[in-house]
C-alpha cells in the first residue's frame, strides 16, 4: 500500500490531464471544476488500487473510476436537480432573447439566441425546456379566492359542443363566415369528416371541400386576430 | 392500451451540426420512460460519444449515413448507432481507453459509453461499418 505523499504523487500529476478530459465530457451538469476535483479523487483512487501484475494498462483502469466518481457526485446532486449550469443557460438565453429583441426589433430565432451565446442551438431549445416552472395539479388555476383546481380544469374527453366551441372569439369569427364555409368548418374540425366525407355531404366535389376551407381558415384567423 | 414496445428510426448526415439534434432527439424521445434528468443526460452523452465516432472515425473523408434507432419495452431503453463507414479492425482495442486514432480525443469514447449505458455492445466490420447498441434502465444507479 503506498504512503500519502510517496511516489504515487507522481502518478496522479501525470494523469491529471486525463482527469480534466474527462470532466470536460460532463461540462454543463455542475461546475468543471467539482466535476474535475471527482475525477481526481477517482484518479488517485486508480493510482493507490492499481496492481500492474493484472496486465491491465493503467488508464484502462482508471478511466472507469474517474466517471464512476464523476457519476457518483452527479447523483449525489439529488433527483430534482437541475444542474445549475443548465439553469444559468436559461437565464442566459432568455437575456440574450429580450437585447437581441431590442436590437433587431424582431423577434430573434434560435440560431441568433446560440450564435450570440456561442452555444449549439439544440443547447438553446434543451436550456429554455429545463427552466420551465414546475406545475404541480393541485394548484388553483387562478389568484381568486375560490378558484378551480388545475387537476379539475384539464379537460377529459373533448365533445365538440362544450370544448373549442365554446371560445366567445371562435363563435363570432365562425357567425361572420359564408354558410358554405361554416358548414365545412364545422364538419371537418368539429365532427372531424374527412374532407371527401365533407365533399359528399354537401353535394360537391373534394377539391373544393379543399378549397372552401383553405380560405375560411384563413378568414377564420384574420377575424380572429381583430382584423 | 399503451403499447408494449415503441420505437423510433433517425437517420442523418455524420457532420457535427447533426451531433446536438441526435443527442436532443434520443433524450426528448426517452424522456416519457422514466428516466430521471441526470440519467438523461447520460443518456446525451452516450449518444453525444456514439455519434461523435460516426463523425471522426467511420467517415473520415466525407460525411455519410448515420442511423439510430430508439427502441423501448416495458422499461428497457436500447439505442443503436450505426454507420457504413471504415468499421474497426480491433474491436476489443479500440474499447480500451487510451486509444484512439485521433490523439487529441483520448479514446475514452467506448470507455465512457460503456460506464454510462446498462450495457454496450459494438459489432463492427472493416470498409463494411460500426454498429454501438447500448442499452439504459430507468434508477439504473
Amino acid at each position: 500500500m503506498p504512503s500519502e505523499n510517496g511516489p504515487h504523487d507522481d502518478d496522479v500529476r501525470r494523469h491529471a490531464g486525463l482527469a480534466m478530459s474527462i470532466a470536460r465530457r460532463f461540462a454543463g451538469r455542475a461546475e468543471l471544476a467539482d466535476l474535475h476535483q471527482a475525477a481526481c479523487v477517482g484518479l488517485v483512487r486508480a493510482v493507490r488500487t492499481y496492481d500492474p501484475a493484472r496486465q491491465t494498462a493503467f488508464t484502462t483502469y482508471a478511466v472507469p473510476l474517474m466517471i464512476s466518481e464523476i457519476r457518483a457526485y452527479l447523483r449525489g446532486l439529488g433527483p430534482l436537480h437541475i444542474p445549475r449550469p443548465v439553469r444559468e443557460l436559461a437565464q442566459r438565453c432568455r437575456a440574450a432573447h429580450s437585447a437581441l429583441s431590442a436590437e433587431l426589433c424582431r423577434d430573434p430565432n434560435v440560431s441568433e439566441i446560440a450564435a450570440r451565446l456561442s452555444i449549439s442551438p439544440a443547447d438553446v431549445a434543451f436550456a429554455m425546456d429545463s427552466d420551465a416552472p414546475v406545475r404541480s395539479l393541485d394548484e388553483p388555476i387562478c389568484s381568486a379566492p375560490d378558484a378551480r383546481l388545475l387537476i379539475d380544469a384539464i379537460p377529459g374527453e373533448l365533445a365538440p359542443d362544450e370544448s373549442v366551441c365554446d371560445s366567445v372569439v371562435l363563435r363570432t369569427a365562425l357567425s361572420r363566415l359564408p354558410p358554405a364555409a361554416r358548414a365545412v368548418i364545422v364538419m371537418r374540425f368539429f365532427e372531424e369528416r374527412t374532407q371527401a366525407q365533407a365533399a359528399t355531404l354537401l353535394g360537391i366535389s373534394q377539391p373544393q371541400v379543399h378549397r372552401i376551407e383553405k380560405a375560411a381558415l384563413a378568414a377564420l384567423r384574420r377575424s380572429m386576430a381583430g382584423e | 392500451m399503451e403499447p408494449k414496445v415503441n420505437w423510433a428510426r433517425v437517420e442523418f448526415e455524420s457532420v457535427a451540426r447533426n451531433l446536438g439534434f441526435a443527442r436532443v432527439a434520443a433524450a426528448s424521445w426517452a424522456a416519457g420512460l422514466g428516466f430521471t434528468l441526470e440519467e438523461l443526460e447520460d443518456i446525451k452523452l452516450a449518444v453525444s460519444e456514439a455519434v461523435s465516432n460516426c463523425i471522426v472515425h467511420a467517415y473520415p473523408e466525407r460525411p455519410g449515413r448515420v442511423l439510430m434507432m430508439l427502441s423501448a419495452s416495458d422499461h428497457a431503453f436500447t439505442i443503436s448507432v450505426q454507420d457504413e463507414g471504415v468499421g474497426i479492425l480491433d474491436v476489443l482495442a479500440a474499447r480500451s481507453p487510451g486509444v484512439s486514432s485521433s490523439p487529441q480525443r483520448m479514446g475514452m469514447g467506448f470507455t465512457l459509453m460503456e460506464a454510462l449505458s446498462e450495457s454496450m455492445d459494438v459489432t463492427s466490420s472493416p470498409g463494411e461499418g460500426t454498429k454501438v447498441v447500448m442499452s439504459f434502465t430507468p434508477g439504473d444507479q
